[in-house]
């Protein structure tokens, strides 16, 4: 299995690297929301968290399409789901090497993208995303695998995983605030919960997303 | 159960039923709207007290629809039922209806209520996530060539979307908030008036019998339309 | 309180139209397809 997430990585650094397009674009989105919304670091401060975590989502969704379909279309998805592996087992070293690839540099980008903005709570914000990005790719990955036989799948990846990705969100931007206020809301403690269940129970369902597909 | 997995033993009692579903549902329906209209309004919320009767019925009932539709997903998925994957596809459009009708009368209901057209607290936020549910859930179906691939990836999609459910459910008692709390399934008895709960309950099951009336039309067409397909098929390959 | 009479229409007129186009769509497609497949036989 180290194998198989050692080739997924390498794949990914290398192809042009997914790494490096969700950096780009997280970047893009931090720098246009304030041309949008006006030059206020009060205003931007406050809506920093929200627009970090949005951004850093839809980044990390940018290169999920191409999870399974890139295998998949080259026959070895097929092989893959022959060897001693489990599907299972697939599925964790996917959801682990993208999001080697995606979540961890974007929350590692996140404290500079963070001054952009004045945000204050900048270890909140890191921690949260930290936490969190975990969730995003293996929730992301189940869409992935529902989706990887979808020619022009483009659009519909994001439509079914954003409904299931709203709590991180929510619980994520929402851990920042209240650092912010100097509150504690739960929302961090809650965060974790739901990316720990997501990291446990989406292999299986990536698994048989992935089976489904291969099968009929 | 089973005996209905054949499609023509489910027509031959769909077909029969549906006019007498339809026929009570416009009864009732027509029921609840008179005595909605008729009925005094209310001490605090004046008139607008009325769209209360069309405003909860249809979010009951879009929730009602998605939990059948995973169930429906369940028992294609599992125990490949082979009517169950098209009466959750027949289900998803109705519900999506529903949803956004809930949506719609709740935001009208709120505007002179409480002054605001929408809040984004937890009852409302994830009402709306039900309706991208729904939505992403027949994009899906569309996407997908294969008919058989199709029908599996959406029940796991509806099945993932059920932690929805309980979630709209029971919002309102996690987080304070604007929507108002549980006022009818509650012990100790509905906090609401008998005289209201009339019209509420008639529109609730005119919505429901409704929705059952269109939900067997759908399930029928998508019988058809698979008949006509494979007839197609098996035309062309003669 | 004002004739809020408006927003209670709105919102009955919503409700019913979106039903009734329901019906019709959902009774539409039924006929269409009752009909395809009485042609083929």
């Amino acid at each position: 299995m180290r194998a198989l997430l050692w080739r997924d990585i390498r794949l990914a650094a290398r192809a042009g690297g997914s790494a490096m397009l969700a950096l780009a674009f997280f970047a893009a989105v931090a720098t246009l929301v304030p041309l949008g919304v006006g030059a206020d670091l009060h205003l931007l401060a406050r809506i920093a968290p929200g627009i970090l975590w949005v951004a850093a989502v839809l980044a990390a969704l940018l290169a999920l399409d191409r999870l399974f379909q890139a295998d998949f279309e080259d026959g070895s998805l097929d092989l893959l789901a022959l060897s001693p592996l489990s599907l299972e087992t697939v599925a964790v070293a996917k959801i682990a090497a993208h999001w080697l690839t995606t979540g961890l540099p974007l929350t590692l980008l996140s404290p500079l993208l963070a001054v952009l903005f004045g945000l204050k709570a900048i270890p909140a914000l890191f921690v949260s995303l930290l936490v969190g990005t975990p969730a995003v790719s293996a929730i992301g990955a189940i869409g992935a695998g529902l989706t990887l036989s979808i020619r022009r799948g483009g659009l519909i990846l994001p439509l079914i995983v954003l409904p299931l990705l709203a709590p991180a969100v929510i619980f994520g931007a929402g851990a920042v605030l209240a650092a912010l206020d100097g509150l504690s809301n739960g929302a961090l403690p809650l965060l974790g919960a739901f990316s720990f269940a997501a990291c446990v129970l989406s292999p299986f369902a990536t698994a048989a997303a992935v089976r489904l597909n291969l099968g009929s | 159960m089973l005996r209905y997995a054949n499609p023509t033993r489910f027509l031959s009692l769909s077909r029969p039923l549906v006019p007498w579903l339809g026929t009570l549902a416009l009864a009732l329906l027509a029921g609840g709207l008179f005595l909605g209209l008729r009925v005094p309004p209310d001490y605090q919320q004046g008139e607008t007290v009325r769209v209360m009767f069309i405003h909860v019925p249809a979010a009951w009932t879009a929730m009602m629809a998605y939990g059948l539709m995973a169930v429906a997903s369940l028992v294609g998925l599992v125990w490949r039922h082979p009517l169950a994957d098209q009466a959750a596809k027949a289900a998803a459009p109705l519900g999506a209806l529903f949803t956004a009708l809930g949506l719609v009368t709740g935001a009208i209901w709120g505007a002179p209520m409480w002054g605001t057209w929408w809040v984004w607290d937890g009852r409302l936020t994830s009402f709306l996530l039900l309706f991208f549910l729904y939505l992403g859930y027949i994009a899906l179906w569309n996407a997908i060539e294969d008919e058989t691939r199709a029908a599996r990836a959406a029940a796991i999609l509806a099945l993932i979307g059920a932690v929805n459910l309980p979630v709209i459910e029971f919002s309102v008692d996690w987080w304070a908030t604007l929507h108002q709390g549980e006022s009818i399934l509650r012990k100790g008895g509905p906090l609401i008036s008998a005289v209201y709960l009339w019209p509420l309950f008639l529109m609730a099951l005119g919505y429901t019998f409704a929705f059952f009336t269109l939900w067997l039309m759908r399930i029928e067409t998508e019988i058809l339309t698979r008949r006509a397909r494979s007839l197609m098929m098996s035309a062309g390959e003669a | 309180m004002r004739d809020y009479a408006l927003y209670v229409w709105a919102a009955y007129g919503i409700s019913f139209a979106g039903i009734a186009a329901a019906a019709a769509l959902t009774w539409a497609g039924l006929a269409r397809a009752r009909a395809a497949l009485e042609k083929l036989k």
